[in-house]
């Protein structure tokens, strides 16, 4: 007698199963959402962003999230018949006005001892000197601040010795040190005019108190700049994160050094995977002393420290982006040879493989047709948990020194810096925090992605 | 069980006379010797610091002088410390790595244990998603980044904590282990709760609930067992990755230990600390890689014999 | 070595011979004598940041600072450093007398200096000392070649070490015999190289001489504690001839080289003295009252490979010394108190140096025309530079690569080298530009000039000039201080204007934290600090 068979479920293969549990699982599609987004931008943002990561702006220094200071390079360079070197973004225009005010900066730095004055020193070449009389300097005297800008001006004039005590109120209640900015700047602002063709300097005027020379080249100083003027509309730069001590700006660092840091992580473990793949395959499905040969081996290697493995590496051969890719997969693939042969042993008895065999399909067909489907899933989990994993020995390698090199800081090198950087009063505190938070979204979003497609894969979980 | 150790046993030294070779020819390859420096050396002290040190002759030769100096024990001068042996700066440094290690991966063990047997018995509440989050900052963060931070917080901001330096077994110790510590804990967390959960969710343990066993016996005497099988089988890693990051430890807080020795013989080309580091590590982690083997052997009775 | 023969006699033998009366402190040494009693009220203790564990102790074997800083006090030599201005001060010799032309000097020793086993310091420990130091194991035996003989010694050529200049008159005088006057043999006779040592201890002991247990010293403290790694302890030497001199009671060298760490130490009071300072945050520390600055004797510049293009050329060499801002390097982005400069030597022992090519970007982009290079002329080949891994090297790199960028519109990596890797790159002149630096040896021009001779190992540049051979050759021999100054000048424009295979960058400074306790501690250009000197208040 035929029964009706109602609501026949379609067959779903393993993978189709883990991902449409995954949709259930909420933390892995917060992870999901991370690890995309983010990469997402890496990719996509610095084609929009303009600056690269490698532009200095050496006056400017380390300065927090926000800063914003008019659009100029370090060394704005016009020479007539050439083209115009300045900020990428005004190349377009055709009049460009700098104002400017030439000035120049000394730093001066007093320390007492025991009440007396002790040194008094002119930074620049460490010049020690045994007597300061401040009515013979030319320019301004400010206290400096401690981000190195100009404070309080010190209107009255006084005299240093050396051994004899300072002035009253000069240094503040119980400091010891105090640091001075001389600071000499023209009263008149300079108008510096240039035009241009094509980003071709064709004429370059300098007014200054109506006096107007032309000129055939001109160097502009990105420090001494008030305000930049493109076509009538003034133009600056903002640094969504701040900059580091070089003046670069940190939000397209952290997104190449993102870029950097993904890329390695995905590549090398990809190379672990395809050779990991391939020998566990190979020691599981042939068994017996094949596999016990293999997995000595791969005892040998697990044997030599990873560290001194890829230390060694390092040290050999030319630090290239390739030779990351290939050291650091080169440690995680025993890792996925284990795996993936301990998946091939326990499947091998199973029943569809027998059936395989029995239907005459040759050894190399049943490996990678019919053992592989079942092995993707650890795998896949695998490759999402190590991807981590590798972003973190890339930056245990920057810190010891033997970092990729010649490219843009990865990830990990810029938290690096952020920790060296970070003052006791939290100084330069956005040097490390936005690194280290990208890096933690990207991490977190692979953990939690991974822990959801482990879930997944697993037939025994009830969700 | 005794035949498989026995088998396994058999291998360690093969294993490790491999490894010996390899690393002594590899390490010569390396560019730059150990004796170079920025200051050209006057002509013929390099050959006699050469020769002092054993280091005349073909590499072959020196690969069997040096064979026949292992088997007696002796592992060979240090080219970069050279008041002392490799002997005598192993057994001087070794100790409080071991001890940094242990404290280490002790504390992450306990801490990391309880807060994933905590957030699995109240899984999906708020206690459960804070802690896993810790745990995931926990793994997210290189090392070099805690270390600075809890220094400044528990040294220089509360004070109750010293800044560097090893004395034995004191306060000194608390800061380097928990840094060195926080990222197994952190794994730790997440393999228990989810050991836990998923023995939890296992008929046996349905049958003992009906059976009317309280909840504290099911967990600490049928579930934990089980449970703890992901925890151990990290455990061979674990003390693995534990070599490395301890350099970075060891170097924040200036602890005498063998982890910096590694890293810097390499960088020396400190030939003989170079081999000497090696040989321990290699042994240290091939025979904990076995004790794990042997561990989860006698904790799932479905592993034993599956060579 | 004919380079160490050089300036007037009469300058260094006026100030050999101190004081009359051996028991006054005299007039150099009274500022070292602290005034008052508030100093016996404070712990005699001190303890600094040596930044590593010294590679040994024994002071014929070492080479670099870290390890001289203790050797020195652990042992004398028959001259010492004036801690202020380095002149040649008496040590185990109480007084010396030179011959007339330099030749011989004859040392003689004091009565009352003593090992710290209580056995007296003779003369016939120098001599068998200074014969165990020369010897090819020894990095710095180039240092006893003023003596006759000496060289060929080393060389094997002579085997019998009576026949060296050195000669025993009784067991508390010692004579040297030189090959060739040489006014700066005193500031040799100070370096460790030149150190007594109990030769039957260390025949007995072997390596293991150097052990707190089994090392004998004559200097002014002993070896009580050496734990690897963890820390150094120095105690006074109670049979040290000046013992009533030094003050301090205790040392510890600590062996820190995370400079974040040794800061925190610093601030906890932990720490006395740091010689060496986390540098990225510089803002930061010169804010720190017991921050200093002093300039040292030392040189920060980029070497050319001149064997290679295209730095073959000079005009591209030059172009790229004249797109280069120091002053930006040194005031904004270093603010160290580094002295940019556009010289190789720094200004030492009157020498004045030259003014380099200055910073001027319109005259470097028209020389890398002329040269063939630019926009649609010649590209460049990819460029380079190779610095050692540190913070420093690679803020400098970075910063000046951007600034060629900017100012020739030149694309240049920059890649940081494991130093082994890295010092092979440059001895092997596989590289474009590489950072490099130099610290002077001794007190005089000499130092920095003679490393470019052509065959010189130091070199490291590929480049030779027959004409600066020449001039060095002639400046050897030359020894009116004046005359002396004028060559070199003409050498250092050879090297920074006219050739230029080197760029220079700055001067070197010596940056450090000292606490405000700490006093008969000096500036000085070579960093030398002797603790004998110092104490707390």
């Amino acid at each position: 007698m035929q029964t009706e068979i109602k609501h026949v479920h379609k067959s779903y293969s393993p993978t189709r199963l883990a991902f449409m549990r995954l949709l259930r699982h909420h933390l892995a599609l917060f992870g999901l959402f991370l690890v995309v987004a983010v990469s997402l931008a890496v990719v996509i943002v610095p084609f929009f962003y303009g600056d690269s990561p490698k532009l200095t702006r050496v006056w400017l220094g380390a300065r927090s999230p926000g800063f914003t200071h008019p659009d100029c390079l370090s060394k704005n360079i016009f020479i007539i018949g050439e083209e115009v070197e300045t900020s990428p973004s005004l190349s377009d225009t055709e009049k460009l006005i700098y104002q400017t005010k030439n000035f120049s900066r000394q730093e001066i730095r007093i320390t007492t001892r025991r009440g007396k004055v002790n040194t008094i020193m002119l930074t620049d070449g460490a010049r020690h000197i045994e007597e300061l009389d401040t009515s013979t300097l030319k320019g301004d005297l400010f206290r400096s601040n401690d981000d190195g800008t100009a404070g309080v001006r010190l209107e009255q004039a006084f005299v240093l010795k050396k051994n004899a005590a300072p002035p009253r109120g000069l240094f503040e209640k119980g400091s010891r040190v105090l640091m001075m900015l001389l600071i000499k700047a023209d009263d008149e602002v300079t108008q510096n005019i240039v035009t241009l063709n094509n980003s071709i300097v064709t004429s370059i005027t300098v007014e200054q108190s109506n006096n107007k020379i032309s000129s055939e080249d001109l160097i502009i100083k990105g420090r001494d700049v008030i305000s930049v003027i493109s076509d009538g509309e003034e133009r600056s730069v903002t640094h969504l994160l701040g900059t580091d001590k070089l003046g670069r700006d940190l939000f397209i660092r952290i997104l190449y050094g993102g870029r950097i840091s993904l890329l390695v992580g995905i590549v090398a473990t990809l190379v672990s995977i395809v050779i990991g793949l391939s020998y566990g395959a190979v020691s599981g499905y042939f068994g017996g002393m094949v596999d016990s040969v293999m997995m000595r081996a791969v005892d040998v290697l697990y044997g030599l420290p990873f560290i001194f493995l890829v230390i060694l590496l390092m040290v050999l051969f030319d630090r290239s982006l390739i030779l990351f890719f290939v050291a650091l997969g080169l440690v995680q693939w025993l890792t996925v040879a284990r795996i993936v042969r301990g998946q091939i042993l326990s499947l091998r008895e199973s029943e569809f493989v027998e059936a395989a065999k029995m239907s005459g399909a040759s050894a190399r067909k049943i490996i990678f047709s019919h053992l592989r489907p079942h092995t993707i899933g650890p795998v896949i989990v695998y490759t999402t948990l190590t991807i981590p994993l590798i972003i973190l020995e890339e930056s245990f390698l920057a810190y010891i020194g033997l970092g990729i090199t010649n490219t843009s800081d990865s990830l990990g090198s810029l938290v690096e810096q952020g920790v060296r950087m970070l003052g006791d009063a939290g100084e330069n505190w956005w040097l490390l925090l936005c690194p280290a938070l990208t890096m933690i979204f990207i991490l977190f979003g692979m953990n939690c992605l991974g822990d959801g497609l482990r879930d997944s894969f697993d037939p025994k979980r009830a969700l | 069980m005794f035949r498989y150790l026995l088998r396994r046993l058999v291998f360690v030294p093969i294993i490790l006379f491999i490894l010996i070779t390899i690393t002594f020819f590899l390490v010569r390859m390396a560019p730059g010797g150990p004796f170079s420096s920025d200051r050209e050396l006057p002509p013929g002290v390099e050959e006699a610091l050469t020769k002092r040190y054993n280091l005349d002759g073909s590499v072959s030769s020196q690969y069997g002088r040096y064979l026949v100096r292992l088997v007696q024990g002796d592992l060979g001068p240090s080219l970069k410390q050279k008041d002392y042996s490799v002997n005598e700066i192993i057994a001087n440094h070794l100790p409080p790595s071991i001890l940094l290690g242990i404290t280490a991966l002790l504390i992450s063990l306990c801490a990391g244990v309880i807060a994933g047997l905590v957030s699995a018995l109240k899984s999906n509440s708020w206690l459960d998603y804070s802690t896993m989050a810790l745990a995931v900052i926990g793994i997210s963060l290189p090392v070099f980044v805690f270390g600075p931070l809890l220094q400044t917080l528990f040294s220089r901001v509360f004070h109750i904590l010293p800044v560097s330096g090893y004395r034995g077994i004191s306060l000194h110790l608390i800061l380097p282990a928990v840094t060195l510590g926080l990222p197994f804990a952190a794994r730790f967390a997440r393999l228990t709760r989810a050991g836990m959960l998923e023995i939890l969710s296992e008929d046996f343990i349905t049958t003992a609930r009906s059976k009317g066993l309280t909840e504290r016996t099911i967990v600490l005497r049928h579930a934990l067992k089980g449970a703890l099988l992901p925890v151990v089988s990290f455990l061979g890693p674990a003390i693995a990755s534990i070599t490395t990051g301890s350099l970075v430890v060891e170097k924040i807080f200036n602890i005498p230990g063998l982890g910096r020795e590694f890293v810097e013989s390499a960088l020396n080309r400190d030939y003989f600390m170079i081999m000497g580091t090696v040989i321990l590590y290699g042994t240290l982690i091939i025979i904990c890689n076995l004790a794990v083997d042997i561990v989860y052997g006698f904790l799932d009775p479905r592993v034993g014999n599956a060579d | 070595m004919a380079w160490l023969c050089l300036f007037n006699t009469a300058d260094v033998m006026a100030e050999g011979v101190p004081g009359n009366v051996p028991n006054s402190v005299p007039g150099w040494k009274a500022a070292y004598v602290p005034e008052g009693e508030v100093w016996k009220y404070t712990e005699q203790h001190f303890t600094f940041n040596n930044g590593t564990d010294p590679e040994t102790l024994d002071p014929h074997l070492m080479t670099g600072l870290p390890e001289m800083r203790l050797a020195e006090a652990l042992f004398e030599g028959l001259v010492t450093y004036d801690p202020s201005d380095l002149t040649p001060r008496p040590g185990v010799a109480e007084s010396w007398d030179v011959s007339d032309g330099g030749l011989i000097y004859t040392f003689h020793l004091r009565e009352d200096a003593k090992w710290s086993d209580g056995k007296a310091v003779t003369a016939h420990d120098f001599l068998s000392s200074w014969k165990r130091s020369l010897n090819p194991v020894n990095r710095y035996i180039n240092l006893f070649f003023p003596i006759a003989g000496a060289e060929n010694y080393s060389e094997s050529k002579l085997t019998d070490f009576n026949e060296v200049g050195i000669r025993v008159k009784d067991s508390h005088t010692i004579e040297v015999v030189l090959h060739a006057p040489c006014p700066y043999f005193l500031d040799l006779v100070a370096f460790p190289t030149y150190y007594p040592v109990r030769v039957e201890l260390i025949e007995k002991f072997n390596e293991k001489w150097t052990r707190p247990e089994n090392i004998v010293g004559n200097g002014p403290f002993v070896l009580k504690e050496w734990s690897p790694r963890e820390q150094i302890v120095f105690e006074k030497n109670p049979h040290y001839w000046d013992r009533d001199f030094v003050k301090l009671e205790t040392v510890t060298v600590l062996p820190i080289s995370d400079l974040n760490t040794a800061y925190k130490l610093f601030q906890d009071d932990k720490l006395h003295w740091m010689p060496a300072l986390p540098v990225a945050r510089i803002e930061e520390l010169k804010r720190n009252p017991d921050y200093y600055v002093y300039p040292m004797l030392g040189t920060y510049f980029y070497r050319f490979n001149v064997t290679k293009l295209p730095f073959d050329d000079v005009r591209v060499r030059k172009a790229f010394c004249l797109a280069t801002d120091r002053v930006e390097i040194c005031n904004e982005l270093l603010k160290g108190g580094e002295q940019p400069s556009s010289h190789f030597c720094p200004p030492v022992a009157g020498y004045k140096p030259v003014e380099g090519l200055k910073h001027d970007i319109v005259a470097a982009r028209n020389l890398l025309a002329a040269a063939g290079y630019g926009k649609d002329k010649k590209a460049l080949p990819k460029l380079e530079i190779i610095y050692n891994t540190s913070e420093g090297h690679k803020m400098i790199a970075e910063a000046i690569s951007q600034q060629w960028k900017q100012n020739l519109g030149i694309d240049m990596g920059t890649r940081n080298m494991e130093w082994k890797v890295y010092l092979d790159n440059q001895n092997n002149l596989d590289y474009s530009i590489s950072r490099s630096s130099w610290i002077g040896d001794y007190a005089d021009p000499f130092t920095f000039f003679s490393i470019f001779r052509t065959d010189d190992g130091n070199n490291r540049t590929g480049w030779t000039c027959r004409e600066y051979d020449e001039l060095l050759d002639s400046v050897s021999v030359t020894l009116d201080r004046k005359e002396r100054n004028k060559i070199f000048n003409e050498l250092e424009r050879l090297l920074v204007e006219q050739e230029c295979p080197v760029l220079p960058i700055y001067d070197y400074v010596n940056k450090g934290l000292i606490k405000e306790s700490v006093l008969g501690w000096e500036a000085n250009i070579r960093d030398v600090h002797p603790l004998k000197y110092i104490w707390r208040e």
